[in-house]
């Protein structure tokens, strides 16, 4: 890569489509293959920039569905990969694909809801799989995908707002358990959660709000927790949170602008952790994700809760549960 | 999201090398999807046996984030290599399986998939040694002091072995000293910090008076400690915020108006709330009235407001009465408010501005889809109290750390989070004489001298200056009475907001 620019590019949608294009051609890259149980959200992460950037169409529509409904299981949950055996944060980006795409009706949704509902502990928290992890992480998927699907009456979701509420810190923050570290990725599953449980009066959101705005560096990027790197994905997770709580003025958006835009990889497109690294579609989505709230010109509106563009979100019929995008 | 995707610096290579990598890399991808194949086969077929678990470690060797594979080891374990062995043989075998971990971990430090499974191994050893994964966890975060799969672990480790045990105080204990010694290496861990705060309202549990004032003041001390050594190190700050505590603050309702011959009542309350369930409003004969309650001017679907109107289900000749409030019936969008139930019956009262009564009559003339009436959520927020090792009163506590940061001010003049500590601690320290109802001169002194920190904030700290012009305005402005004429602009504002949204 050519030596960081002084003053950023602009964002290089071209280049960015063409990367995601190329995305499944790679199959000469050893990490084409050792990245294949992440396949599904890949696509999710793909197709989520490619609709930001209004170019839903660059990678082909029923090639997509057809792969996405090989990787459901007869229990209802998706795999990684077709033959990947079934997790519910494949089964969200499996859900968000499909929504994204109008193509619903090409799964049976009462299965997927009853594979999340078969998913909930008796102390309202959630697995991720058969095997039993338990992460706030999935409160969110379980909370996000029966929104999407309209069948939050299928959960407990009074139970599963208490549990949340055990994993909430003096810093205003939330863990991926109780008693855990605030992480400002389990603060974005938490905060979104509880904004689709209609329970954020539990979120104190002048102090959470301070920590998140702090999570902004020098450079302008942000990082995760204090005293750590900063990295182009919490442009989203900070970003987003700030965005629920209504608190998104409270960081230099031209700083963190210029940030994400300098991570780009300007010969081969996509977007990177931070400046001068190799790029990645999960980095590259969540920056174009984090461009958008920032108000980026030519750049859909995103829904902060549900990390998908607006409109797809407003076609669904479902309540904007944030101050964006007005 | 697998770790391997961070930090990983972008090289140019010439084609030569990019040539010859390539060639490398074939090889790799020819070794590797030849044994993912095969493992799948061998599982499809059932052979859950040593060959087959000895697949799954080549290929996790490979890639330990393939989660699918760590389940197959499992079940071939589960439904395979154990069914032919003896107790103690299993417990051999997993032990093996943490042996296996530890060589995986030092690769990858940071993926889930290798903590579950290692918990997995401990959940189905017959006596797994608890106090060897404490020392191995220690070790861990003594090479890095901040992974938050260490801390998780450790936690987990702490939690089983407590587990069953009415009186967890002596380990509670030592991990509370344990927090002391990492903060003692690094100020900045912050990690440390947040386990620390989970653990001292363990320590303070059925202690004296006396006990409790030394351990507040020796976390005083250490926080003094760390705050002179690295006033710039925000993981003291927040430590102290929380453990001098906040005074809750007073919310109440104004009260219940109406306009003559219309169908709705407002609440006006003095800041933001949510109702938990449909209000109690009678009529002159006692009469329950029910209908259908909303958030005014409430942002967005689901969020608290100021007011509340309930537009009744049966139009005609209304004679309101009053309405009663209970603690139960309203929720506040922070733990550190708290709400004033009213002592008696609110009696609605008729407002006759003229722009208040037009602005209800569009209101009801387009009745409101789109805003959810009420939050049905049941759950209450438990009552928490961050000082709770806090004996003294709360007064002297913010005076005497408001005089301690004056010194610290003299040697560090422009440290941001100093002087916005020094802000915080003089406006609790205004809202508590407030709220006590002390003379009107002191307090102005102290929230000027607040707001004059505040504004220099925003100089210092420019990139987060929107806060700080949000944290001004909360102070300035006038807290709402409940004048009729204010009530009135209140109603005012609300409805016409609630209209533009539409």
């Amino acid at each position: 890569m050519s030596a960081e620019p002084q003053t950023p590019a602009k964002l290089q949608v071209d280049l960015h489509v063409k990367y995601i294009q190329s995305l499944n051609t790679k199959q000469d890259d050893l990490e084409y293959w050792l990245s294949e149980h992440l396949r599904v959200q890949g696509i999710y992460w793909g197709l989520n920039t490619l609709d930001m950037m209004d170019h839903l169409d660059a990678l082909p529509r029923d090639d997509l569905i057809k792969y996405i409904c090989s990787c459901q299981h007869e229990n209802g949950g998706f795999g990684g990969h077709i033959g990947h055996d079934p997790h519910i944060q494949n089964t969200l980006s499996a859900l968000q694909v499909l929504v994204t795409l109008n193509a619903l009706d090409s799964i049976d949704t009462d299965k997927v809801v009853r594979y999340v509902a078969s998913k909930q502990n008796d102390d309202g928290s959630f697995r991720g799989d058969d095997w039993g992890e338990v992460d706030t992480r999935f409160c969110y998927i379980a909370l996000s995908i029966c929104s999407l699907l309209k069948r939050l009456d299928a959960i407990n979701v009074d139970k599963c707002v208490e549990w949340i509420l055990k994993c909430r810190n003096y810093d205003g923050g939330f863990g991926n358990q109780p008693g855990a570290e605030s992480h400002s990725g389990q603060i974005f599953c938490c905060v979104n959660a509880l904004a689709i449980a209609g329970a954020l009066h539990h979120v104190d959101r002048d102090l959470l709000g301070w920590w998140l705005c702090e999570r902004q560096v020098k450079n302008g990027g942000l990082n995760g927790r204090p005293e750590k790197l900063e990295d182009v994905c919490y442009s989203w997770w900070v970003l987003s949170s700030l965005a629920t709580i209504d608190r998104l003025q409270w960081i230099n958006a031209d700083k963190l602008t210029a940030f994400i835009l300098s991570s780009q990889d300007l010969e081969d497109g996509g977007i990177s952790d931070r400046p001068g690294d190799m790029v990645d579609v999960f980095h590259t989505n969540f920056g174009v994700t984090g461009l958008s709230l920032l108000k980026y010109p030519g750049l859909k509106a995103v829904d902060p809760v549900y990390c998908m563009p607006q409109y797809i979100i407003d076609s669904l019929g479902l309540p904007r549960l944030h101050q964006c995008n007005k | 999201m697998s770790s391997n995707v961070h930090g990983v610096k972008k090289v140019k290579t010439s084609e030569e090398i990019a040539q010859a990598r390539k060639e490398k890399e074939a090889v790799k991808i020819k070794e590797y999807n030849g044994l993912v194949s095969k493992c799948r086969r061998e599982v499809e077929n059932k052979n859950f046996d040593n060959t087959t678990l000895k697949l799954t470690s080549q290929i996790l060797q490979y890639n330990p984030d393939f989660y699918t594979i760590w389940n197959y080891r499992r079940e071939i374990l589960l439904n395979g290599i154990f069914l032919e062995m003896t107790e103690e043989e299993k417990e051999a075998t997993l032990k093996q399986e943490l042996g296996f971990f530890m060589e995986l971990i030092r690769i990858n430090p940071k993926s889930y998939w290798l903590w579950n499974h290692r918990r997995w191994c401990l959940a189905t050893m017959a006596k797994p040694d608890w106090k060897q994964e404490l020392k191995l966890v220690g070790k861990m975060l003594d090479l890095d002091a901040r992974n938050f799969h260490g801390w998780g672990y450790r936690r987990y480790v702490i939690d089983e072995m407590t587990r069953g045990q009415v009186d967890t105080q002596e380990l509670d204990k030592s991990e509370y000293e344990y927090t002391s010694t990492k903060i003692k290496q690094s100020f900045s861990n912050y990690s440390a910090w947040h386990y620390r705060s989970k653990l001292l309202p363990s320590i303070i549990k059925d202690i004296t008076t006396e006990e409790r004032k030394a351990i507040g003041k020796s976390e005083i001390d250490m926080i003094k400690n760390a705050l002179y050594t690295e006033p710039d190190d925000q993981s003291a700050w927040l430590y102290y915020w929380w453990l001098v505590g906040r005074v809750p603050k007073d919310v109440k309702l104004l009260g219940a108006y109406t306009v003559p011959d219309k169908t709705s009542i407002f609440l006006v309350f003095d800041d933001e709330v949510l109702l938990a369930r449909d209000i109690n409003v009678q009529d002159a004969s006692g009469q329950k009235i029910s209908g259908h309650w909303f958030g005014v001017a409430s942002t967005t679907a689901k969020q608290p407001s100021c007011v509340w109107a309930l537009n009744a289900n049966t139009v005609g000749e209304q004679k309101w009465k009053d309405v009663c409030l209970t603690a139960e019936d309203i929720l506040l969008d922070s733990p550190e408010k708290r709400f004033c139930v009213p002592s008696e019956a609110i009696q609605i009262k008729e407002t006759a501005d003229k722009d208040v009564i037009a602005l209800v009559r569009q209101l009801e003339a387009c009745p409101d889809d789109k805003t959810v009436s009420v939050c049905k959520l049941t759950s209450k927020r438990e009552e928490e109290s961050n000082s709770i090792w806090q004996v003294e009163d709360h007064e002297s506590l913010l005076l005497n750390e408001i005089e301690s940061l004056e010194e610290l001010l003299e040697l560090e003049p422009d440290s941001k989070w100093l002087l916005q500590t020094m802000a915080h601690f003089l406006l609790q320290l205004d809202l508590l004489r407030r709220q006590q109802g002390s003379t009107v001169e002191v307090e102005s002194d102290i929230r000027s001298r607040a707001l004059k920190i505040i504004r220099q904030l925003s100089s210092i700290d420019p990139d987060r200056s929107q806060r700080y012009i949000d944290w001004e305005h909360n102070v300035t402005k006038a807290p709402l009475n409940s004048g009729l004429d204010e009530i009135n602009g209140q109603l005012r504002s609300s409805i016409q907001e609630h209209l533009d949204r539409k």
